[in-house]
């Protein structure tokens, strides 16, 4: 994964500046609507959600 | 005669020790194929006959949800990267022939119907660039510009359609162009505009006629019909979509596995676990089958007789087989996690199934479902056979 995005937006660490972990978090369970990310509440748990957004914040996985 | 065999024999086996170090070896590429190995940038040639691995090559760039077509002499990949990579990979000697860097951010390709051109489909910068078959050389830069501001859009679902033309979407603009390069020089584009909201992918009929674009932003899909002249969109299927209740998608199905069999296409819902069995020429819908998950691929077997089913996360680890006179499954396979891909052989005798997070490759008998053999591969993802050569749209 190189995280630079495809249809949706790159999320590096330095792309996801100035966005609150907690706000990844709840884009992460609640999706954005009229666009392609999905709300994966019911598939993800909220300290998943939480852990994801923070590992792309950490910039962990570039 | 006994003498002649025996020199034959010997020189088989001298053949066969190259063979280890890919020395180009006296052979058709009708039956091989390649499979991608996402995560390490590489790709396997594979030997369908054989049912073996013969190479794996590296140097591939990043391979997610990359994508490949073949040479009209069938010896040449062409692997599409999804960082802009574009690598020509020769079949017979195992080696990567040319390789170019074209774009930032990329998703498809396709070769046009004389094999003399390579376009690729492009997100950044938006548009779709043309190469020259043999050489990776620039032939044509089409920015795909849409708006007052001169805007670009990210490009999808291209494809190739005869006349040596190509037609993609713009998923930000909603548009569709062709792009024909029948004759020499720049080539003539023809804009079509009010395609719907957000086309995310596309697919041409396997006859070349029928372009099909399936909408993010709304229901419904836009058509258009390469024989009209000239060409305008319509609308198809207005059901198509997410509907009323809005029940999220994981996974867009891939349009490109719209199967044709029996009078109809087998094709994917939308964040539904269902098939909508939909008439060829009408394009009404006719029926619904209903299957274990979200689908992802509905590929028929090449006799049309049934029709093969991946699913979407988290019933990925399933592979589902419809009998298309019925219209009901049949049978199910459990081959594990992360089912991403299945190709048949040409005329559907077998079928190979990559299960990325088991890192390998299975391959079944499409008419006893009989597992056959099984290959190790690292990621495994797209797996193309060379006979898709042949084959419009693919």
């Amino acid at each position: 994964m190189t995280l630079k995005g495809g249809l949706g937006s790159p999320l590096r660490s330095g792309d996801l500046d100035g966005v609150e972990t907690e706000t990844i978090a709840q884009i992460v369970l609640n999706g954005v609507p009229g666009k392609p990310m999905p709300p994966w509440r019911g598939l993800l748990s909220e300290a998943e959600a939480g852990w994801i957004a923070a590992t792309l914040k950490a910039g962990d996985y570039e | 005669m006994r003498l002649l065999g025996l020199i034959t024999s010997f020189a088989v086996l001298i053949g066969s020790c190259f063979a280890g170090a890919a020395q180009p070896q006296m052979r058709g590429t009708g039956d091989l194929g390649i499979v991608i190995e996402r995560a390490d940038g590489s790709v396997c040639i594979v030997d369908t006959s054989a049912r073996s691995i013969l190479s794996c090559i590296e140097g591939l760039g990043d391979l997610s949800h990359a994508s490949a077509v073949f040479s009209r002499d069938q010896r040449y990949a062409y692997v599409f990267g999804r960082d802009g990579g574009l690598t020509k990979v020769d079949l017979l000697e195992q080696k990567i022939a040319e390789r170019v860097l074209q774009a930032g951010n990329s998703i498809g390709g396709a070769i046009s119907d004389d094999g003399r051109l390579i376009a690729v489909s492009n997100y950044e910068p938006g548009g779709v660039k043309v190469f020259d078959a043999d050489t990776l050389d620039l032939v044509a830069d089409i920015p795909a510009t849409y708006g007052s501001d001169e805007q670009r859009s990210k490009t999808v679902g291209l494809v190739d359609a005869p006349g040596r033309r190509f037609v993609f979407t713009l998923y930000d603009a909603g548009e569709i162009w062709i792009a024909d390069f029948s004759a020499d020089g720049e080539p003539a584009i023809t804009r079509l505009h009010h395609a719907g909201k957000q086309p995310y992918d596309a697919l041409i009929t396997g006859d070349g006629r029928h372009y099909i674009a399936g909408l993010f932003g709304e229901d419904g899909l836009a058509h258009i019909d390469l024989w009209d002249n000239p060409v305008t969109i319509s609308r198809i299927l207005d059901g198509y979509g997410k509907g009323e209740e809005k029940l999220p998608v994981y996974k867009m199905p891939h349009l490109e596995g719209w199967a044709l069999a029996g009078g109809s296409f087998i094709l994917p819902a939308v964040g539904r676990p269902d098939l909508l069995v939909v008439d060829v020429r009408t394009f009404e819908q006719t029926g619904q089958i209903e299957v274990h998950g979200q689908p992802v691929f509905a590929i028929a077997r090449p006799d049309g007789r049934q029709v093969w089913v991946n699913f979407a996360h988290p019933f990925n680890d399933t592979v589902q087989i419809i009998d298309v006179p019925s219209l009901k499954v049949i049978h199910e396979l459990k081959p594990g996690p992360a089912v991403l891909h299945m190709e048949f052989t040409p005329r559907g005798h077998e079928v190979w199934v990559s299960v990325r997070d088991s890192d390998k490759v299975e391959i079944y008998d499409a008419r006893t479902f009989e597992k056959r053999g099984e290959l190790k591969l690292r990621k495994p993802s797209g797996i193309f056979f060379s006979a898709r050569a042949n084959r419009i749209g693919l």
